[in-house]
């Protein structure tokens, strides 16, 4: 953005090259390189991150970061409707959900039909819109909570017609059809295919996927700089003003909501083609968690925030899963958590020493350390809450320490060796402690609060 | 006499069951300063937001520069002339002053002209060119009431809507900016002003409009109401909060009842 920051005489002069730059087509390109340190900062980690995967990874490593493609794209949309238009839409994944199921049944053995993608794509697409005008236009007079209520039951609505439209009924057929496959999900869908090529390899979808994920970036960074994104943040501040300057308001949020949708849509439609099978599960309510989380790790409303959180959501269930690369992540970042949090590099030693010492009891037991383990996981919070209350320094000290060896032995006797269970509540501490630490999230703009 | 800009005709307006507006007409003309003064809950607000198509009066008619624009959205009637300063302001916060300042030239699409009213408006308040890139919620409350001024003026109007300006503002800046009211009203813009400060408000304005729950008491050129003993009787008559006194020095209100600030 390019907003003075200077006295207006400077501002006057700067008006000429501002005019110049939409003038001729030179002035365009210098004013895209003045803008560019912004889209390196994005761009450049982005394409290294993918050169690595291709380069190096194996299925596995591309399959991940498919995923996060996927989620970034996803993430994007949301953060445009939450953070931008500030519409608390809670249905979102029924519009994945509406994309993917309406690419399934263009291109699938489902129903016979196997449409091109470049009809097949735009349908899904179109859809998914259709599935938030739907809902945005009575749901738009609503409240932010009300409206946060009508979608989430949407959502759940979607969710139940993918599971019951297996058995449709078709009375004057007098025959059923079996529409979503139920709980079995579509089958089959086929790869988009385009020019007489289609994605064969992991490496191949890395590819497809990750160039989305940079076309919806730069359309949607066009957006959010665009007047349109300004209205989309004015009408979040104050409706009421908003419509006082003649901000089409209705409409700004139709907008709002069918793009997200539409971009929504689109990631179901290549996820489908992706996995070549689509399911109800696919649309539960974790998904739509952890695309909340990855856009209020990254900063509601930052379209970089949101890759970013896309990124670690995606890749952070995985690295867990593998106990040796969990345990260095949690020992790392907790040591580094608590020298940056509490500026006190004791607090790590502290952390190395509790740590040595768990391991050393467990070991040294070798019984059944899962009561204790239980036990433990049942006192952190416990000793969590008391941490607070204890004022005299030694005390305080002595349960600080007392709790990071407690922490330690839940871990090492429990989480560590069972993902399933660490993982999410590794989610939440971080989740919890990035509210505390940093409230407006990675790239967010931070909210004066005047008072 | 200017021909009139703004005519409002036997203005009816509910919210719900309660009749805030009976009867009401009133006429500002091209250029001229109007202002509307009355008591607290009255429906100074109101009207504006009438006159701006936020509120949809059940009967009655609203004509602007010859056209009846009773059925219209608030965007048409922006994109007429009229633009307003509302109460408190409403900055968008967290905007930059630059945005908000955008955000008033929304329905325009005269990219060039915007630019230059853009720099004329950080020409005419160099504090807000200092600040431009600054989230509109760190101003102070002067630079705020500028940056609300200068967002209105950004589409252009014909007709400019101040809902009490000088709130909150210390009397100086009350001048200043009714000096810049005056100014605009040499440029040809009228202006519509709602205010508590009736001293000041009369010493710009050529008429004045009394309301009192909802229907006009009394009107007339602002020489003549400052004279009028009745106008202080239209407040007086509410009985508890004495905001004015348009013949005194402003003893009787300055201890009593609430500062005009606390409002929000
Ligand atoms: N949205 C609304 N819904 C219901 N009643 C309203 C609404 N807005 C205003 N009112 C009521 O209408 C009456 C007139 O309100 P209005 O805001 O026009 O008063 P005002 O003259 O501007 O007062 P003040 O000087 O305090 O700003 C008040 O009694 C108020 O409670
Ligand atoms: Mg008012």
């Amino acid at each position: 953005m390019n907003t003075p920051t200077i006295g207006h005489e400077e501002w006057a002069v700067e008006l000429e090259a501002r005019r110049d730059w939409r003038r001729d087509r030179w002035g365009w390109l210098q004013h895209q390189a003045r803008q560019a340190p912004s889209a390196a900062l994005v761009g450049l980690p982005l394409a290294l991150a993918l050169a690595l995967a291709l380069l190096f990874g194996n299925d596995y490593i591309l399959r991940v970061a498919g995923t996060a493609c996927i989620y970034g794209v996803l993430a994007m949309g949301l953060t445009l409707v939450v953070g931008q238009a500030g519409l608390l839409d809670l249905g979102y994944v029924a519009y994945f959900g509406v994309g993917a199921y309406a690419y399934a049944l263009l291109a699938s053995p489902q129903l016979g039909l196997h449409t091109p993608i470049w009809l097949a794509l735009p349908a899904a697409i179109g859809a998914a819109m259709a599935a938030g005008l739907l809902l945005g236009v009575p749901g738009l007079r609503l409240n932010d909570d009300y409206l946060g209520i009508v979608t989430l039951g949407f959502g759940q609505v979607i969710v139940l017609l993918a599971l019951k439209l297996d058995r449709l009924a078709l009375p004057w057929a007098g025959a059923t059809l079996d529409l979503t496959g139920g709980p079995n999900g579509i089958l089959g869908i086929d790869p988009p295919r385009l020019l007489g090529w289609a994605p064969a390899t992991q490496g191949h979808w890395l590819l497809v996927l990750a160039a989305t994920l940079l076309a919806v970036l730069a359309l949607a960074s066009r957006v959010v700089d665009a007047p349109l994104g300004q209205a989309w943040r004015a009408l979040r501040e104050d409706p009421l003003a908003a419509a006082a300057m003649g901000l089409p308001v209705t409409r700004l949020r139709l907008l709002a909501v069918s793009s997200g949708a539409a971009i929504a849509g689109l990631a179901g439609a290549l996820f489908a083609g992706w996995q070549g099978a689509i399911f109800p599960v696919n649309l539960d309510l974790s998904l739509l968690l952890t695309l909340y989380a990855a856009i209020l790790i990254g900063g509601l409303g930052s379209l970089p925030g949101a890759l970013v959180g896309a990124a670690l959501l995606a890749a952070l269930p995985e690295i867990l899963r593998d106990p040796a690369l969990g345990r260095a992540l949690v020992y790392g970042g907790g040591a580094l958590a608590l020298i940056l949090w509490r500026r006190w590099p004791g607090a790590a030693l502290l952390a190395a020493g509790g740590c040595g010492i768990a391991i050393a009891a467990s070991l040294a037991t070798q019984a059944d350390v899962t009561l204790a383990g239980n036990l433990a996981l049942v006192a952190l919070p416990i000793v969590l809450a008391a941490l607070p209350l204890v004022r005299r320094p030694w005390q305080r000290l002595g349960l600080q320490a007392f709790t990071l060896v407690l922490a330690t032995f839940a871990w090492e006797t429990r989480l560590a060796a069972e993902p399933g269970l660490a993982r999410p509540l590794l989610l939440g501490v971080a989740l919890i402690a990035m509210l505390i630490v940093r409230p407006h999230g990675l790239f967010g703009r931070q909210r004066v609060t005047v008072v | 006499m200017h021909a009139p800009l703004l005519q409002l005709q036997h203005i009816n307006a509910h919210y719900g069951p309660i009749h805030v507006l009976k009867d009401l007409s009133l006429e500002v003309g091209a250029g001229e300063i109007v202002c509307l003064l009355g008591g607290n809950a009255c429906g100074k607000s109101t009207t504006l937001k009438t006159i701006l198509g936020l509120v949809t009066p059940s009967s009655g008619t609203i004509v602007f520069a010859g056209e009846p624009i009773t059925g219209w959205s608030s965007s048409e009637r922006i994109r007429r002339g009229i633009a307003v300063v509302p109460e408190n302001r409403r900055l968008f916060g967290p905007l930059t002053v630059h945005e908000n300042l955008l955000m008033g030239a929304y329905l325009r699409h005269d990219r060039r002209a915007i630019d230059e009213d853009l720099a004329r408006i950080y020409a005419r308040f160099p504090r807000l060119s200092e600040r431009a890139g600054q989230p509109a919620q760190t101003l102070s409350g002067g630079e705020q009431q500028m940056l609300a001024v200068g967002r209105a003026l950004m589409s252009r109007p014909k007709l400019l809507l101040l809902d009490e300006p000088s709130m909150g503002l210390a009397p100086q800046l009350v001048e200043q900016s009714f000096a810049l009211l005056q100014m605009l009203s040499r440029q040809g813009v009228a202006v519509l002003v709602v205010e508590q400060n009736a001293r000041v408000a009369l010493q710009i304005a050529q008429r004045g409009y009394v309301l009192q729950t909802g229907r006009v008491v009394l009107e007339g050129a602002a020489a003549g109401l400052v004279a009028n003993d009745q106008l202080r009787r239209a407040y007086l008559s509410r009985g508890s909060v004495i905001r004015f006194s348009p013949l005194g020095h402003g003893r009787a209100w300055r201890g009593h009842g609430r500062q005009s600030g606390e409002r929000r």
